[in-house]
């Protein structure tokens, strides 16, 4: 027992000052989420701030829109997760592939760019490329099959582009923890898997995957405690009123909000919710997990 | 063990050390963040803190926002000496929220969302002006009584002003340009109704006006300003007095959408209007000539690189006139004009030294500031065109010296500087293009102001009350009204406008929209002889 | 062992999907490059494809010139290397402890810092919080609420748990402590893992906007990415808004063309960086550590 405490001396001479960053940064912070509870003003500051209750909370789920907007944001941001999850690994496995360094640094480079540029000129990138009157996609469309197809104005085919679109950002990016990876993968296994006989494709199946299950897991995890960030910029920048119905998220309707007064109390309800969505989906996917051996705690 | 006691003590050694050089290191400029003001002992003149938006687009070497030139004139000239507290233009209203919640705001704000600056006042926490004007001001109290709308605007429901706020002439803001070279080479006439604007846009689309053998001209634009500007035309704005009561203008809206998807549906206008979410496709489309009808505006030097210039530059043959509004069966409108009374700035409560704070706007509201600020010192950086007004006397000095410091002249009323400071006297005539747009803002002034026009809305956007917390979750739901009447524009036989007004009022009715029309109906009720109104702005209109 | 046609086909394939990878994000860079070096005209006209018309530098003058530039680019580096070496720190500190079996309180501390993750009190909490320690208008308050990433956090103890436990007990029999442990086998163990963090950290410290732009007051003390930034990225979503709202602001709206530089002048600083970290990411960092 007491060669436990031992033990643990050192490892909480690194941990102290971890634990009082959370508590300090993180956790005092986090009470000011009470005021989704008060009604936030600047003169009584968050502790003295009239006590509403519920009220918040009412006033949002009040609204006919309400639940077209929180079912829109889980549908968006669980597409792009799930669409979006196999990219990043694909694209590491190939990269790991390549035996030419200059193509696989190159390429490396080039993917992973598209994470900074913003929004605001991507989307205009995007909006001319699918544009009926003569953008680039529309015109092998129309040499195909004849006929203008209204990409942008169908729901169908908005979420695609919206989900390849956020895909292309960031699929570069994401693989870059999956390159990681696979370098720590023992490469004597795939010696010995070629020994055996086994093809590439074979390779990857048998050693590769296997190394990487559990980054993949982490990071479905994670991705888990995201679905309710959908981002603001690419869905403001995107959207166009033929596709309201699908495209008014939660980030998007609180700034719209947010542009009649600041309003503190409603913005932070929201937020409350939002939270909690992810936690239960994040207990949901390590409990998950946790069968198959892998969870987070 | 002992291997293991060494290793920790001397890790902890490391640690704390590391520690201690990275405390050493830290940046820290500890400085107040410009908060409540404190007594000055080193001179004598009284201290406050002043907002003052940070654009980034100060010279480097000009200094940076809150000390340069400008600041050091003010302070040096005022009988009050500011600091400068930037506040990012983008972010405003948020690092004010900051400011205010940990009690650091500066004692004088200016901001222009009205939206924020009622929030403000209902949250006390700023303060009630009367008092101050009267016994600490010169200037802004003549200001005052020279335009009583001032006061009229400044005024909150308790019956006490609260906001300061500059005045202007009103001049025509958005212009609906038109192709006079198309109109004559297909032998048109200046569109007077909506009807003959469908027929001039149809041959615009048709009938190849630029003579290069392929139909892919756009008759009109849709999107940005021009969209907005179409429903003026019929009057769709939301809120229309019918017969003296505010309601909520559905007819309006229905015939302004059925009007839209009458051109979408001939093939008038880019399909893709809706994608274009700022407009900046069609103002492609207008510079590079393909558009025959858009809606620019005419009411800073900027315009003429936005609008004229590369349509020029790409088509050196079109000629642009700016033209009425077509009439339609609700009357014939103006497009927009400026906002005459601007409220910008306010008093923070917790301003230790409000005389002082009072005595600064005051300074900032006087001629000699606004000349000073506005056109640089006489002889250095301007000189006396013909005219009479002062014109910068090197555009590239001027620029890199004089004309960043816009966001100082927020309290400058600039009628009190006329006939020298609106754009009239700005552009210079002896350049070709300037000289041509300014026949183009001649124009516009003429297609707006006229007696024959009348403006849309009951007043300015920036003069309607601020909803509630409540109702402004209500107006949000609502504004997807938009959205719907968009997919019957482009929705074809699918969709019509019949079913969109069904589906919207349906949502209207979901959402609570007759508590919105409550609140409007009252407020206009209760202050229609109060508030500053479409009949107040037009008070201000240029003499000629 | 020779490949086989199979085999080489699939190679082919691979080469040429990751080809087309590359093309597709190569295609926009060049375009807005070009966007960025093209004359006002072309650029208002939406003429511009994959090369410049009018060939002009003017956006990159309006940027550059006659901005703090130097003063800024030193700020945006000292905020990275020093953001970098605190996060770096405080993040191995973290997961080293949690990677150990033995380590009292270590699911409940997980859990709670997966908790901070999901929830949060927003900006004006932490910015309270920060006031209250006066640190606002330091670069504390860019360092401290971001120190750990909590993502960062779980990639590096998930890495650190790949050690085999061979190595673990070996030395253990060595009677190596732990400091001894983490300094001399875990890390050096995780170099690849490491090298990835540290290019994520630096990325958000070097691109950090509206943090910059609420918690430091003096414009002296701004960032790159504010600087080239500030102009463009603001007045859009202004501008948009004022359209809405029918306000007669004048924003001087940014040329399209100074909005591209700005995206080239923030990527180029990206492209320079990364091949530092592919030097890294070698494999076979694992062999040997079993067998020796």
């Amino acid at each position: 027992m007491i060669r436990l405490w031992r033990r643990n001396i050192p490892l909480y001479m690194m941990f102290v000052p971890v634990i009082i960053f959370f508590i300090l940064f993180k956790y005092v912070p986090m009470f000011g989420a009470v005021i989704a509870f008060k009604k936030y003003n600047f003169a009584d500051g968050m502790l003295h701030s009239p006590w509403v209750g519920w009220d918040n909370f009412k006033l949002l789920f009040s609204t006919p829109t309400t639940l077209q907007i929180i079912r829109n944001t889980l549908v968006i941001s669980l597409l792009s997760i799930f669409v979006g999850f196999p990219f990043p690994i694909i694209l590491a496995i190939m990269l790991n592939e390549v035996r030419r360094m200059w193509f696989k640094k190159v390429v490396q480079t080039l993917v992973y760019l598209p994470h900074f540029f913003s929004w605001i000129i991507v989307s205009g990138i995007v909006i001319t490329v699918f544009s009926q009157q003569n953008g680039l996609v529309s015109g092998i469309w129309e040499s195909l099959t004849g006929s203008t197809y209204p990409f942008l104005y169908r729901e169908g085919s908005w979420l695609a582009i919206f989900v390849s679109s956020g895909i292309w950002k960031e699929a570069g990016f994401s693989a870059i923890i999956y390159l990681a990876a696979l370098t720590s993968i023992d490469t004597t296994l795939y010696e010995a898997a070629s020994m055996d006989g086994a093809s590439r494709w074979r390779q990857i199946w048998n050693v590769t995957l296997p190394g990487l299950r559990l980054t993949i897991v982490l990071m479905f995890i994670l991705s888990m405690g995201r679905v309710m960030e959908v981002g603001f910029d690419q869905v403001y920048m995107l959207q166009n009123s033929t596709v309201s119905n699908i495209s008014e998220v939660i980030s998007t309707y609180i700034y719209k909000i947010g542009l009649m007064g600041s309003q503190f109390s409603l913005t932070a309800a929201l937020g409350l919710f939002e939270s909690l969505i992810s936690l239960i989906l994040v207990l949901i996917a390590n409990a998950i997990a946790r069968k198959y051996g892998n969870g987070l705690w | 063990m002992n291997n293991w006691t060494k290793s920790t003590t001397s890790a902890a050694a490391c640690l704390l050390a590391g520690t201690m050089l990275l405390a050493a290191c830290s940046n820290g400029d500890q400085e107040p963040s410009g908060g409540a003001s404190s007594e000055g002992t080193s001179t004598s003149k009284p201290k406050i803190t002043v907002s003052i938006y940070d654009r980034g687009n100060v010279p480097q070497e000009m200094g940076t926002i809150d000390n340069n030139r400008w600041t050091q004139w003010l302070n040096e000239n005022g009988t009050v000496e500011a600091q400068y507290v930037p506040i990012p233009r983008g972010e405003s209203v948020q690092k004010l929220n900051l400011l205010f919640a940990s009690g650091d705001a500066p004692d004088v704000v200016s901001e222009f969302a009205t939206s924020f600056r009622n929030q403000l006042y209902q949250q006390k926490q700023i303060l009630a002006i009367d008092d101050l004007i009267e016994e600490h001001s010169v200037h802004y109290k003549q200001l005052l009584e020279n335009y009583p709308e001032l006061r009229k605007a400044a005024t909150k429901p308790d019956g006490s002003m609260y906001e300061f706020g500059r005045v202007q002439q009103l001049v025509g803001f958005q212009a609906l340009f038109i192709r006079k070279d198309w109109l004559d080479q297909l032998n048109l006439e200046v569109p007077e109704t909506v009807d003959e604007l469908f027929e001039v846009a149809k041959a615009f689309a048709e009938q190849d006006p630029d003579g290069n053998g392929q139909k892919d001209t756009f008759g009109i634009a849709l999107s940005g300003e021009t969209g907005a500007v179409i429903n003026t035309m019929f009057r769709d704005v939301d809120w229309v007095l019918e017969d003296g009561k505010l309601v909520r203008g559905w007819e309006q809206q229905n015939k302004a959408s059925a009007f839209k998807k009458k051109i979408y549906d001939a093939g008038l206008v880019d399909k893709d209007f809706l994608a274009d979410n700022n407009g900046q496709k069609a103002q492609q489309d207008w510079n590079s000539g393909k558009t025959g009808i858009f809606v620019g505006r005419t009411i800073d030097p900027v315009n003429v690189s936005q609008y004229y210039e590369p349509l020029k530059h790409n088509v050196p043959d079109a000629e642009v006139i700016a033209i009425k509004l077509p009439s339609s069966e609700y009357g014939r409108f103006a497009a927009g004009v400026n906002n005459p009374v601007q409220m910008t700035t306010v008093i923070n409560r917790q301003a230790k030294n409000p005389e002082a704070a009072m005595q600064y706007i005051d300074f900032m509201a006087s001629k000699e500031a606004g000349e000073m600020l506005r056109y640089g010192v006489d002889g250095s950086d301007s000189e006396k065109a013909a005219n009479g007004c002062p014109r910068p006397k090197d555009a590239a000095q001027f620029s890199k010296e004089v004309s960043w410091n816009l966001d100082f002249q927020l309290l400058m009323s600039q009628i009190e500087l006329e006939p020298c400071a609106g754009i009239l006297s700005q552009l210079d005539p002896e350049k070709p293009l300037e000289a041509e747009f300014l026949e183009l803002v001649k124009q516009n002034n003429e297609a707006n102001l006229g007696a024959d026009v009348e403006y849309a809305s009951i007043t300015h956007g920036e003069h309607m009350p601020t909803l509630p917390d409540d109702l402004s979750v209500v107006q949000t739901n609502v504004s997807k009204i938009d959205d719907i009447y968009n997919k019957a524009i482009v929705g074809g036989t699918s969709f019509t406008i019949e079913q969109a007004y069904t589906e919207a009022l349906e949502l209207w009715n979901r959402s609570g929209g007759e508590q919105l029309e409550a609140f409007y109906v009252q407020w206009y009720d209760e202050n229609k002889d109060t508030a500053f109104l479409a009949k107040d702005m037009w008070q201000f209109v240029k003499e000629d | 062992m020779k490949p086989s046609l199979g085999e080489k086909i699939y190679l082919l394939a691979v080469y040429m999907v990751l080809a087309g990878a590359g093309l597709l994000c190569l295609l926009p860079l060049v375009h807005i490059a070009s966007v960025s070096s093209s004359s006002l005209q072309a650029v208002a006209s939406g003429h511009v494809t994959f090369y410049p018309i009018g060939f002009s530098l003017d956006a990159y003058k309006q940027l550059l010139e006659g901005t703090p530039i130097m003063r800024s680019f030193w700020n945006s580096m000292q905020i990275t290397v020093l953001g970098v070496i605190f996060s770096m720190l405080f993040t191995i500190l973290a997961a080293y402890p949690l990677t150990r079996s033995y380590f009292i309180g270590r699911r409940t501390y997980t859990f709670g810092i997966v908790f901070t993750m999901l929830f949060g009190g927003g900006l004006i909490p932490t910015y309270l919080t920060i006031r209250s320690l006066e640190l606002i208008n330091t670069y504390w308050s860019l360092w401290l609420p971001g120190l750990v990433s909590v993502f960062n956090l779980l990639v590096l103890r998930t890495f650190m748990e790949n050690i085999p436990t061979e190595v673990d007990e070996a030395s253990r029999i060595d009677g190596c402590g732990e400091w001894r442990y983490l300094l001399r086998i875990v890390l050096p163990l995780s170099t690849p893992v490491l090298a990835t963090l540290a290019l994520f950290y630096g990325v958000g410290y070097w691109n950090a906007f509206f943090n910059v732009l609420m918690f430091i007051n003096e414009p002296a003390k701004f960032n790159l990415a504010v600087l080239v930034q500030q102009m463009i990225q603001s007045q859009t979503m202004l501008s948009q808004m004022n359209a809405a709202s029918g306000s007669s602001e004048q924003i001087m709206l940014t040329p399209e063309m100074v909005n591209a530089a700005a995206i080239i002048i923030m990527v180029l600083p990206m492209m320079a960086v990364y091949p530092f970290l592919q030097r890294h990411f070698v494999k076979g960092v694992m062999i040997g550590a079993v067998k020796g």
